[in-house]
């Protein structure tokens, strides 16, 4: 009965000091509003321009052969298949340089000196490219496509070899057998280049229920109310608190009690805001749920929550360090969000690490809500979560009574 | 100076420890990172779903060959439940290599062999494209090959006394034994040679990040010391408590400067990270905006749980905005993101002026120290 | 000689001091009492220059407190503040050394052992987080003392500290006062201490219960 009276004087206490600071609250909380819609809109106007203008590529000739000419034509020919995506030029390596350094031009290629020369005598050949380093991103791509030709060539000049084995026995002349493979060669290369014939496309879009939309919008959704949970918690942290609780501690009440009633006051204020947080949700991607639906989602997602708070509590615990408390609350919280998958979708994760992610919680928790959300599951498994959160308050409280004990 | 180190020691010795795995902890958390996003990178894979209506040697060694592209797990299905598990985006895409496949591309057919479904939420369709296409390309151009083989002898009326499978073998033999052509790149003003096509997340990028971040945790000594009630007592010395304030953060500012030169030049030795005289004095200016920062903001804060949770905000926008910027490529961006000076060397940024008219204005205001104190 | 001409300090529509004159001449030791909040540590402050008045005006030997005469002004003046403005994590020894380096005045490590040892604080070597709450008020009075001021103004220096070391003070202030010439204002609510140490005793605040305690032991007391 004391117990329960100390446990309800806390509230009290705590529901006071939360509403001394609502005045700053909303702002706080719509940090992460603002800073996740900011970033998609962002990433979405970024993307769009990037579709505008496409990469700028410079090739510098040194070789300056027949052939190489007719190598490099070709693939200016070429180019117009995805023109809206790549531009190459042929310039001179000085004033390929000058361009880059007035930042107009991604990167360049040099062909060297006798380059083709030496690849049909069968010498090894560097092709140099070089990138601009305002422009990494679009380098990187430029890198990809010219390895794919390099490949392509590779390929083609295997070939060549194999057909000059042959050629060997009926072409006595050797003007004309080098004529004849490079002929065979640009073919080759020519075939490579037209390979998009090879697949054809079709779009799937995802079930009738989930669109791309939603699914990012789920993320959103469980993205925002663990970084809220987080504010939340940090938001009741007082600093008074360890020199007053010595004195609350002396009236009989335990580190367990005033934990407890934090904890409670979190999840409380939490439950409110992430539920509307989850009506706008709803009513935004017009979500068709009914009353078992968010008997289900809010049991997976109170389980959820009281995991991430037994550990926010248990950092705050064993970690005295105000500074070293918050970073391992943050590395937790990005380690635990990324581990859902509601960043990156879980199935780009090495293999070893997709093993493991059932025995996460927020994988799991995602996991579920995804399920009923998106795939219109009508049934959820609670008892992993539910047992993960058992493990973590027990530990939370063990923690607590321990560190009760010592510091009285 | 003697007298200002001493000072120094004198509020650190208490907590060193603290102070040193702050001011280690970038350099620390970035080797780590760098080696786990080293692991991840290499390990991470792309789920394709693969669909083979009818089982004939070239389509397993299709299968096989993606397999072997580190980048790929290829997940072998019937078509149905791979476009089922598309939907639920288990898988990025799916390719379904059509019957009759063998005997098109011997024939030199190449005309959609393979049908390919992607989602709306593909990340890397386009990529996996690109090596399927290359590698059918690999079998098809073999068969052009030894086609031209064939044709050679027609032409020249002899009969054929090699088969076609030995002509692809002897094919791919060559391709093992003799790949000539090989790529190199590096970036313009860099001496060396990139090994691996720079990824976004270089060593200096976790490195920029995580500093900013333990900057405010290192800076939490001026609220400690401005609020002490032994800040009255600097009225009647011969130093108000802001040049005091403003001495020793040039201190810190010359002694994390130091450190950050030795951290780069482990950053070369490990990760081939370029130094030069141009880049120290960039390293400089970052240092100086970093510390200005976060001297300025302790100014102004009180309590040091609320000057962490700033610092903590700051660099969350910090992260954000930057990686928002750099896909955005604004002129504005580079002069308004305090990482761009060192990240991209740009010494025309908003920051040092800012932080330099503060600090004077600060320094300024102190001397009409006789105002009203409550 | 310290003048104090017609202050009043008001902090928003409250008046604190109204009208308040008085002046410290060298080698004099003035007492303030008053009940709580009846502006003594204003009045204080006013005098040490870490608040200006918002009318009259203070004279430090013919110089005015003023934006320009103030730093100078403040070379003259030790202050001993109610809280204890001391790093708690140093040792005593660096406590003196640190204010030492700050001090317009060098002091070698002689003479700043000599200003603990006249204050009877003989702890040098610990952590001033070890201390008693008496201990560090000495060590308190001591810092103030480093750059040898001419005006000391102490507010409520002794609270906490044992009835030896406050009589072992009582001594040492008066003997600062005699034979250097200090002038010494001084709030305590210890009435023996203010009537064993002060040559004048003002009085602050509406309630005249200090005023009739010290008039009936034989005292003088101004009402400012």
């Amino acid at each position: 009965m004391q117990t329960l009276k100390h446990y309800f004087m806390f509230l009290q206490i705590y529901v006071k000091q939360s509403k001394r600071k609502w005045l700053t609250f909303p702002l706080i909380l719509l940090s992460p509003i603002i800073m996740i819609g900011a970033t998609l809109f962002l990433s979405v106007q970024a993307l769009q321009t990037e579709e505008a203008e496409p990469i700028r590529i410079g090739i510098v000739n040194d070789d300056q052969s027949e052939e190489i000419t007719m190598l490099i034509d070709v693939l200016m020919e070429a180019q117009e298949a995805f023109e809206q995506y790549v531009h190459m030029e042929v310039l001179d390596e000085t004033s390929a340089q000058e361009q880059m350094d007035e930042n107009t031009l991604s990167a360049y290629v040099v062909f060297p000196a006798n380059f083709i020369e030496d690849l049909f005598y069968g010498q090894e050949v560097l092709l140099e490219m070089v990138g601009n380093k305002q422009k990494q991103v679009e380098s990187i791509v430029v890198k990809e496509i010219v390895d794919s030709v390099m490949r392509h060539i590779n390929t083609s000049q295997a070939n060549i070899l194999l057909i000059n084995h042959y050629a060997k026995k009926f072409i006595d002349d050797k003007e004309v057998r080098n004529e004849f493979l490079f002929e065979q060669f640009m073919s080759f290369f020519m075939y490579a280049l037209s390979k998009d014939k090879i697949v054809s496309t079709d779009e799937v879009t995802n079930i009738a229920t989930s669109s791309l939309y939603l699914y990012y919008g789920l993320s959103a959704f469980f993205i925002i109310s663990t970084i809220w949970l987080w504010i939340v918690y940090l938001f009741l942290y007082r600093e008074e608190a360890d020199r007053m609780s010595v004195r609350i501690r002396l009236y009989g009440v335990t580190l367990t009690q005033q934990l407890l009633a934090k904890l409670t006051i979190v999840l409380g204020i939490h439950f409110i805001l992430s539920f509307g947080l989850f009506f706008l949700f709803k009513n935004i991607f017009d979500l068709p749920l009914d009353g078992e639906d968010y008997g289900r989602i809010t049991t997976i997602f109170a389980l959820y929550s009281v995991i991430v708070v037994a550990i926010l509590a248990m950092i705050e615990m064993l970690i005295t360090s105000l500074k070293g408390r918050l970073l391992l609350q943050l590395i937790t919280i990005l380690l635990f969000l990324i581990s859902s998958g509601a960043i990156v979708p879980t199935i780009y994760f090495p293999l070893y690490v997709q093993d493991w992610l059932p025995y996460i919680y927020s994988y799991e928790a995602l996991f579920w809500l995804q399920e009923i959300i998106l795939n219109g599951r009508l049934y959820a498994a609670y008892a992993p979560l539910a047992w993960m959160a058992v493990v973590a308050m027990l530990l939370m409280l063990a923690i607590a009574f321990v560190k009760g004990r010592r510091t009285i | 100076m003697k007298q200002m180190l001493y000072m120094r020691w004198l509020h650190m010795k208490r907590q060193l420890y603290s102070i040193l795995f702050w001011l280690f902890i970038p350099f620390i958390a970035t080797v780590v990172l760098v080696q786990l996003l080293d692991v991840v990178k290499d390990d991470t894979s792309i789920p394709v779903g693969f669909v083979i209506k009818e089982e004939t040697p070239l389509t397993l060694e299709l299968a096989k060959k993606l397999e072997e592209e580190s980048f790929f797990t290829i997940h072998l299905l019937d078509e149905k439940e791979a476009l089922n598990q598309l939907e639920k985006h288990e898988l990025d895409s799916v390719f379904i290599v059509r019957e009759g496949y063998d005997e098109k591309l011997e024939k030199g057919n190449r005309h959609k062999l393979i049908h390919g479904y992607e989602s709306d939420m593909s990340f890397a369709y386009v990529s996996t494209i690109e090596t399927i296409q290359s590698l059918v390309q690999q079998q098809a151009s073999r068969y052009k090959a030894a086609n031209e083989v064939a044709k050679l002898y027609r032409q020249f009326d002899i009969p054929i006394d090699v088969t076609e499978e030995e002509l692809i073998e002897r094919s791919k033999e060559i391709e093992a034994e003799r790949t000539l052509l090989h790529t190199s790149m590096k970036y313009r003003g860099d001496e060396q040679h990139t090994s691996n096509a720079a990824s976004f997340f270089s060593p200096t990028f976790i490195w920029v990040f995580i500093s900013f971040l333990t900057t405010f945790f290192l800076f939490d000594w001026v609220i400690k010391e401005k609020n002490a009630h032994v800040a009255t007592r600097f009225l009647f010395t011969k130093k108000s408590v802001t040049t005091y304030l403003l001495e020793h953060f040039i201190l810190y500012t010359v002694g994390l400067f130091m450190i950050d030169v030795i951290v780069f030049f482990i950053f070369h030795f490990l990760y081939n990270e370029q130094i030069s005289w141009t880049f120290f004095l960039t390293l400089f200016l970052c240092r100086y905006v970093w510390n200005s920062s976060a001297f300025l903001i302790s100014m102004w804060i009180k309590r040091p749980f609320i000057f962490y949770l700033t610092g903590l905000s700051i660099t969350f926008v910090a992260i954000v905005t930057y990686v928002i910027g750099i896909t955005a490529q604004s002129t504005w961006f580079t002069f308004l993101h305090p990482m761009e000076i060192l990240l991209q060397g740009n010494y025309m940024n908003v920051w040092p002026i800012l932080n330099s008219v503060l600090l004077i204005i600060i320094f300024i205001r102190k001397e009409d120290s006789y105002v009203a104190r409550t | 000689m310290l003048h104090v001409h017609n202050v009043t300090k008001k902090f928003g529509k409250k008046t604190i001091l109204q009208d308040v004159s008085f002046t410290v001449k060298p080698g004099q030791i003035i007492g303030l009492v008053g009940e709580n909040g009846a502006g003594k540590s204003t009045l204080l402050n006013v005098l040490a220059s870490i608040q200006p008045p918002t009318s009259g005006e203070v004279v430090m030997e013919e110089k005015l407190y003023n934006r320009k005469n103030i730093k100078k002004l403040r070379q003259k003046i030790g202050y001993v503040p109610q809280d204890i403005a001391i790093w708690e994590e140093f040792t005593v020894a660096e406590n003196m050394h640190f204010f030492e380096k700050l001090s317009p005045i060098k002091r070698d490590h002689t003479a700043l052992k000599q200003l603990c040892d006249d204050v009877h604080l003989n702890r040098w070597h610990d952590r001033v987080s070890t201390l008693s709450g008496g201990m560090k008020r000495k060590l308190n009075i001591a810092i103030s003392l480093i750059h040898e001021p001419t005006y000391l103004f102490l507010d409520e220096p002794t609270v906490g500290i044992d009835l030896k070391s406050k009589v072992e003070i009582s001594h040492f202030l008066k003997s600062l006062a005699k034979e250097r010439g200090m002038a010494i204002v001084y709030i305590s609510h210890d009435m023996d201490e203010i009537i064993q140490l002060c040559d004048e005793i003002y009085h602050l605040g509406a309630d005249p219960f200090y005023k009739e305690l010290l008039t009936e032991r034989g005292k003088i007391v101004t009402t400012l």
